[in-house]
């Protein structure tokens, strides 16, 4: 009998060291897009065009926040109803305001819509959603800009830590979240109207995360950059 | 006990990376909607939406004959925002499945929109898990919502109780129509056009609206 419960202690402790061994590569494995922060930055830098920012501080711009159920954020205000009523668990949406400097007026408002992407895996280092934002600026139009993004670098060095401690993040975390879909790590402008009918072009979503706890409450700031151009037809921006 | 160790971390690194490869609740399975293909090849797809049972939240400046929810919900009380208008509600197939749901962005004019025919624009995102997203514009106009509705609210202090169908979508295509600006995933590169219709049956004197809604879209031929 004592034999047996050996083998079968060996056993499991042979399967965790397993899992903690590939979960211990997977943690320090150096996914190249974890380093896209400068290429992105660079790349749009370098485009022509007009490049304008939005910004909006977390949580003090923020009209209100829900999702599906699957999402590790706290929906504001307390109370609001899930997205989908249980049919659309992956799904996030945010209402928010925006300024064109991180104190300056408010300028527009409008949101930011997520599917969780299937092509989410650990093993390629992506925790990955389908995001559209919507910018409504008034007496100008709106602006809709797409993108993949990739939360890994976030996952990794934030929430990972927070959720094995328990322990509030404060601090600094702050890169580029865009991944794509267009090359060096860029979202693409899909369209416009008013003053934006006709652009193409694209963008990068900049995040400063100063603040989050394991509940889902977070402080901190975001930018969209915009890059983009008037186009009498259709071309690869 | 070193082989059956390490035959054992051999299986737990291969659970681990069956784990890890996809991520559980990350896939959208694709609801098959209800569509119609014209002769021509267009696409017709209708959404639904009722009112009150659909709606998530709603917000305004705070001006608007209609009420700002959940609580706790911030107003667009801001100057440069404060004729702005946002509603995010549930939406429906043609079966009266939940299949997503939707973002509604609008922007009001100057003036009062309930003793005058005012136009406005309007942006629709609809959210569809296993689909993409499918952004919609339109030009909508106040029309006889004033004359019909909510005059008779401030009139009398009481609700309207009715039964009222009105094409709200008066463009910005010559026709009449609403236009698709674009989309994501199985919308990409989609084009078109769309109507709203609203049928209203009831509109309290606190800002509850009761009704239906229909998004009414064409896609055209992929190229």
């Amino acid at each position: 009998m004592t034999r047996i419960l050996e083998k079968l202690a060996v056993a499991t402790g042979g399967v965790l060291t397993g899992v903690i061994v590939v979960a211990g590569v997977l943690y320090f494995w150096p996914f190249e897009s974890e380093n896209r922060t400068p290429v992105a930055l660079e790349r749009i830098a370098s485009s022509a065009g007009t490049t304008e920012s939005f910004f909006l501080n977390i949580t003090g711009d923020i009209v209100l926040a829900t999702h599906g159920g699957a999402f590790p954020f706290k929906p504001l205000p307390e109370g609001i109803a899930p997205l989908g009523n249980g049919q659309a668990p992956n799904t996030f949406a945010l209402v928010t305001k925006f300024r064109h400097r991180p104190e300056g007026e408010i300028v527009a408002f409008g949101t930011e819509l997520e599917i969780a992407h299937p092509g989410s895996s650990f093993l390629l280092g992506k925790i990955m959603t389908h995001t559209l934002w919507s910018i409504v600026v008034p007496g100008r139009g709106a602006l809709h800009l797409y993108q993949t993004e990739n939360n890994w670098r976030l996952f990794k060095q934030v929430m990972l830590p927070m959720l094995l401690s328990g322990k509030a993040f404060d601090g600094q975390f702050s890169g580029v979240n865009t991944l794509g879909p267009l090359d060096g790590y860029r979202g693409r402008v899909v369209g416009g109207t008013g003053d934006f009918a006709g652009i193409t072009g694209s963008f990068i979503e900049i995040g400063t995360l100063r603040h989050l706890t394991p509940e889902g409450s977070m402080e901190g700031l975001m930018e969209l950059r915009v890059n983009y151009h008037r186009s009498t037809m259709a071309e690869s921006p | 006990m070193w082989r059956i160790f390490l035959g054992f971390t051999g299986t737990g690194a291969l659970i681990a990376l069956l784990v890890f490869a996809n991520l559980p609740g990350y896939a959208n399975p694709r609801i098959d909607t209800v569509r119609s293909v014209e002769p021509d090849g267009k696409v017709s797809e209708s959404f639904f939406f009722r009112s009150p049972e659909d709606g998530i939240a709603v917000t305004h400046s705070g001006r608007l004959p209609l009420g700002i929810a959940p609580p706790g919900v911030v107003a667009l009380s801001d100057p440069a925002i404060d004729k702005g208008f946002a509603l995010i509600l549930n939406m429906h197939d043609a079966n009266a499945r939940i299949v997503g749901f939707a973002v509604e962005l609008e922007v009001h004019p100057e003036g009062d929109m309930f003793a005058q025919d005012l136009r406005w624009e309007t942006e629709w995102v609809l959210v569809i898990p296993g689909r993409g997203m499918l952004i919609l514009h339109q030009q909508e106009h106040s029309g006889e919502l004033g004359p019909k509705v909510i005059n008779s609210i401030r009139e009398t202090r009481s609700d309207w109780i009715g039964d009222w169908t009105v094409q709200t979508t008066v463009g910005p295509l010559a026709n009449g129509r609403g236009v698709i600006v674009g989309g994501t995933e199985e919308f990409e590169g989609a084009s078109g056009s769309f109507i709203e219709i609203d049928h209203l049956t009831r509109y309290t004197v606190d800002g509850v609206m009761w009704g239906d809604f229909e998004l009414r879209v064409a896609m055209e031929p992929r190229k």
